[in-house]
């Protein structure tokens, strides 16, 4: 992916992670950030994030698939599947 | 005899004339008194019109201060509607900073209590699946910041739509307080209408009735049987007395 890829997938990544409770939408843009970090060059596509809530929808762009999982078990994720990610709320 | 007999037709001529000229005396009294009644009635309405007029001027001045505080309140809406869209703004900022460094300055200027310490960031593996990720150092007991900040945020978020709520309340209830000012003055209106229509009507009444009274009768009264017999004891005592001298 080009440079300019990448900033237009973060910024269509943001409103998503935006749109989802703050503390959610953070761990989800943590999950991001560590996907891409450390030359590990994997990027998603998120969609139908639940608006103040907990849980968002992806597909993969670039990289390796269990990856995603990997990061989302290490950073504490409620639960994770291929598709969906969920963050803890209570 | 017969001169008694001619004095007893002078005082029935007398009795006639007293019997004509009563009335008129009565006339004047009931004319006086319905003159008086319109005056006192007259004098009553003055002073309701005039505080009528008073209540409309206190009325205008009222609505001047109100018109003056909902505009302080529209203003005061469109200062909150500012700080919003600053807020959106702000967020938005916030989730483009992105790199280690950009947030580590950010942390900085929003709490400069911690600028002069070395907050940076480590790597961390998981014990787990070994994966390494990008952790913050802040002073441990700095945490409870965050926690505080948070936790004032979500009582702020829930007092926000309560008092949204209760400006809405406040809105319904003045429409509804205006409505009730609106009937209010329709009905001041309707007896102002009606109490002009009175007393229109009771002057009307009231100058038929004076000149009514006014008018000089035309037909002949009578005197009543006491008339004529109190003239003819007054006839017959004249003519006694008259006769006497002689």
């Amino acid at each position: 992916m080009t440079k300019e890829e990448i900033d237009k997938l973060y910024q269509d990544n943001l409103k998503q992670f935006t749109s989802m409770r703050r503390g959610a939408g953070n761990l989800v843009k943590g999950l991001l950030f560590e996907l891409q970090d450390d030359n590990r060059n994997t990027y998603i596509t998120l969609r139908d994030a639940v608006p103040d809530g907990f849980v968002v929808f992806y597909d993969m762009k670039q990289g390796d698939p269990n990856l995603v999982l990997l990061v989302a078990q290490t950073l504490g994720f409620k639960s994770w599947d291929a598709h969906r990610l969920e963050v803890h709320s209570a | 005899m017969r001169k008694a007999i001619g004095w007893i037709v002078i005082a029935f001529v007398v009795g006639c004339a007293v019997g004509f000229f009563a009335p008129w005396e009565s006339s004047k009294e009931k004319v006086q008194s319905a003159q008086d009644s319109l005056k006192v009635y007259k004098d009553k309405y003055d002073a309701t019109i005039r505080r009528g007029e008073s209540l409309e001027a206190e009325v205008r001045v009222k609505s001047v201060e109100s018109a003056r505080l909902t505009a302080r309140a529209d203003s005061l809406e469109r200062v909150v509607d500012t700080l919003e869209s600053g807020r959106q703004e702000g967020v938005v900022k916030v989730a483009n900073l992105f790199q280690p460094d950009e947030l580590v300055d950010k942390m900085k200027t929003t709490f400069p209590e911690l600028k002069e310490f070395a907050m940076g960031v480590a790597r961390v593996p998981h014990p787990v699946t070994k994966i390494t990720i990008t952790v913050f150092q802040v002073p441990l007991q700095s945490v409870a910041t965050f926690i505080s900040d948070h936790e004032d945020m979500e009582i702020y978020r829930r007092q926000k739509v309560i008092l949204g709520e209760a400006i809405d309340l406040h809105k319904l209830n003045l429409a509804l307080k205006d409505t009730i000012i609106s009937l209010e003055k329709q009905k001041a209106d309707e007896y102002l209408r009606g109490l002009e229509y009175g007393m229109k009507r009771y002057e009307d009444l009231t100058g038929k009735y004076i000149d009514e009274a006014n008018r000089p009768k035309l037909d002949v009264n009578l005197p009543t049987v006491s008339t004529i017999l109190g003239a003819a004891a007054v006839g017959v005592l004249i003519g006694t007395q008259v006769e006497g001298r002689k």
